[in-house]
């Protein structure tokens, strides 16, 4: 925990006027049941009193100080998304498309990985990051929803999954300033490359190792094959798309991506695997981060609501032990 | 205009957390008037000032008790000021002007800004020592981007189709540099090179009205699509794409870098009588950054400026008040208004005899 007005912490000599008022209440009691000659209260009474009455300030004081909590540990991820034609595979219209089902997976790590830094980059035959790098998880949601639909980049057919990695490579040795702290790609595709992709992919994975930099495939897709329905209008139609009478369809190449996973030191997931994948990123890529870097200074958290309770749990015991009730209680007992 | 324009809360229900704390009030108030209970109240103070009777000051610790707890509530709920300007260094601007820039990438923004000729563009792009008209585009986008902070900013680039590089964000501090720090230089084999084809303006603005609508939300006041393209083919598409943003109320500059003179005056008199258009046409970096300065100055006008409005934190002001109000408070409970408390339960009788030994 650490404090955004450490200097309010000079408040806290407060409480050696109040030790003496408290001090003071009790010499007066101590009178007045002298006087009546009174029972007088419990001995732990004024203890618990003074106690309460510190507490209670010591706590508005700490609220004053605008503590903060810091998770220690962040990473840097870069969803690498596959925005081809073939994600639009989908048994019908009514299922959602392998790009919903890989953005499913994409909210999914996201929410469940707070501490983290979130980029997407989107690609087919191009690759172009579709936002920074980003602590505002609910600006990747809004993203992830409204930002990533077929036909966004507009050369849909020729997807090129060496040439994105190159890119991301490039972009960390040219942005260091933004990138410098990325280790972790996870890649959503259904998988399918073109020709022999091991030889093709050779300079990208050298590259990738150069950098520093791991891929964590995630498999979007039907082990068996399936089609990809026509748009009309914008709207999908239960018509697939047939090339030279051919029904083009779409299968999950699994171990194409098993393949990327293991050349690159990452591991593959199948995209039902989400919670061993978020455990994989935060057993392998969290961090320790240092406190008020540039990385930390957007996650943290307000913790005040910790000193409201025991501000709150103070005042109820300082007005339980001034009020009738504490007698009734202590007679009771 | 005052400092602080109105105040609210963040969690107005966390206030009900306060219920316990009354509910033990009034539980300490039914208590004593239910038996007759009584403790041995203010004795001291009653000797001193015979005025003021024990009821009295029960009356007094119990308002100061429920001050102390509605205390507690506002700082439960939350309390948060909006004011014009950010106050306390902690502000956060709420209400922002969208923009979103409309970026042409066809290869001809690769020609040297201000050359532009037939020969040259058959084939004669920027030298080395030349700066091209899309390096100057982004140079002074960067300088918008750097006054405009704090509002939100989307990015659209085009050539044959349009692409959505940015959706609208408020995180503009590193000036969208992940994709525009590539070069559209023939022979970079840059994306940006690779994306580069055709013009498609009216589809891209298209994009550009429909990103703002989805992305429409009560912290953004106003909209404004930035164009920077030196050419199109199709003026009456991008007359009506232009018509169709002004529809929805969302203003259009066009920075045309190399547009000819007659597509620009046909734009400014057909547009004639409407603020929020504005087309400049461009031929050097000066004449761009003045189109820039101009595009900022329409924005920061009477006609279209938005009522800023900054939201700050105030739970710990009234922490900090609470600390000084909670202190003097427990000053005056034991002290002036004192009550002794003992483990003895006086009757009925013995409350009567208290009251009338102090008021005799």
């Amino acid at each position: 925990m650490a404090f955004q007005n450490p200097e309010a912490f000079y408040l806290l000599f407060i409480l050696i006027p109040l030790l003496f008022v408290l001090w003071k209440g009790r010499l007066k009691t101590i009178q007045v049941i002298s006087a009546f000659k009174g029972e007088p209260a419990n001995k732990f009474y004024h203890i618990a009193k003074t106690m309460l009455a510190l507490m209670l300030v010591t706590s508005l004081v700490m609220i004053t100080a605008r503590p903060y909590s810091q998770l220690k540990k962040t990473a840097d991820f870069l969803f690498l998304v596959d925005i081809s034609r073939s994600m639009q595979a989908r048994k019908s219209c009514s299922q959602p498309s392998y790009l919903d089902r890989a953005k499913i997976v994409m909210k999914d790590v996201v929410s469940d990985i707070p501490e983290a830094r979130f980029g997407i980059v989107v690609y087919e035959r191009l690759a172009f990051p579709i936002t920074q790098l980003t602590f505002d998880h609910a600006y990747l949601d809004t993203v992830i929803e409204q930002g990533i639909f077929d036909g966004l980049i507009f050369d849909r057919t020729a997807t090129q999954l060496g040439k994105a990695l190159s890119t991301i490579t490039h972009k960390k040795q040219n942005l260091p300033e933004h990138y410098q702290n990325l280790k972790y790609i996870i890649l959503l595709t259904d998988g399918n490359l073109k020709g022999d992709y091991q030889r093709n992919m050779e300079e990208t994975i050298s590259k990738l190792a150069q950098h520093e930099l791991k891929v964590v495939p995630v498999g979007i897709g039907n082990l068996e094959p399936t089609a990809i329905p026509i748009k009309e209008n914008g709207k999908c139609v239960d018509k697939f798309i047939v090339k030279e009478d051919t029904l083009i369809t779409i299968p999950l190449k699994s171990e194409t991506l098993q393949f990327i996973a293991s050349s690159t030191n990452g591991q593959y997931f199948g995209e039902g695997e989400t919670e061993n994948l978020v455990s994989y990123l935060r057993d392998n890529a969290l961090e320790d981060t240092f406190i008020d870097s540039g990385i930390s200074q957007r996650q943290r958290n307000d913790v005040s609501w910790i000193f409201m309770v025991i501000s709150s749990l103070a005042l109820f015991g300082y007005i339980f032990l001034d009020s009738n009730l504490s007698i009734k209680f202590t007679k009771s007992k | 205009m005052p400092l602080i324009e109105s105040i609210n809360f963040s969690s107005p229900a966390m206030i009900l957390m306060i219920i316990p704390l009354l509910a033990l009030i009034i539980l300490g108030l039914k208590s004593s008037g239910k038996t007759g209970e009584i403790s041995y109240t203010g004795l001291e103070y009653l000797k001193l000032n015979k005025k003021s009777t024990g009821v009295n000051k029960k009356n007094i610790r119990t308002i100061l008790l429920i001050i102390l707890i509605f205390g507690l509530g506002i700082l439960w709920a939350n309390p948060v000021t909006y004011s014009s300007n950010p106050i306390f260094g902690s502000a956060t601007q709420v209400t922002t002007k969208q923009f979103v820039v409309v970026f042409d990438m066809s290869p001809s923004m690769n020609l040297v800004m201000g050359e532009v000729t037939e020969e040259k563009k058959r084939g004669l792009t920027v030298n080395d020592e030349g700066v091209s008209k899309y390096e100057v585009a982004r140079e002074a986008l960067f300088g918008f981007l750097e006054q405009f902070s704090g509002n939100s900013f989307g990015l659209i680039l085009f050539s044959t189709e349009p692409f959505l590089a940015r959706w609208p964000t408020v995180e503009t501090q590193n000036k969208f540099l992940e994709v525009l720090d590539e070069s559209l230089r023939r022979g970079s084999g840059s994306q940006l090179e690779a994306y580069s084809g055709l013009t498609n303006t009216d589809e891209a603005l298209l994009l550009a009205q429909e990103v703002i609508q989805k992305s429409a939300s009560v912290s953004v006041e106003s909209s404004a699509v930035i164009l920077i393209a030196d050419a199109w083919d199709d003026l009456e598409a991008v007359e009506a794409s232009i018509r169709e943003l002004r529809n929805n109320d969302i203003n259009i500059y066009i920075v045309g870098t190399g547009v000819p003179e007659d597509i620009v005056e046909k734009l400014t008199k057909d547009f004639s009588d409407d603020n929020g258009f504005k087309i400049f046409h461009v031929d050097s970096q000066a004449e761009m950054a003045q189109a820039y300065y101009l595009i900022g100055n329409i924005e920061e006008s009477e006609s279209f400026a938005i009522d800023e409005k900054f939201e700050t934190n105030i739970r710990w002001i009234i922490a900090l008040i609470m600390t000084v109000i909670t202190s003097i408070i427990i000053w005056a409970l034991e002290i002036p208004l004192h009550r002794s408390r003992s483990n003895n339960i006086l009757s009925g009788t013995g409350t009567r005899n208290i009251r009338g030994l102090s008021e005799s």
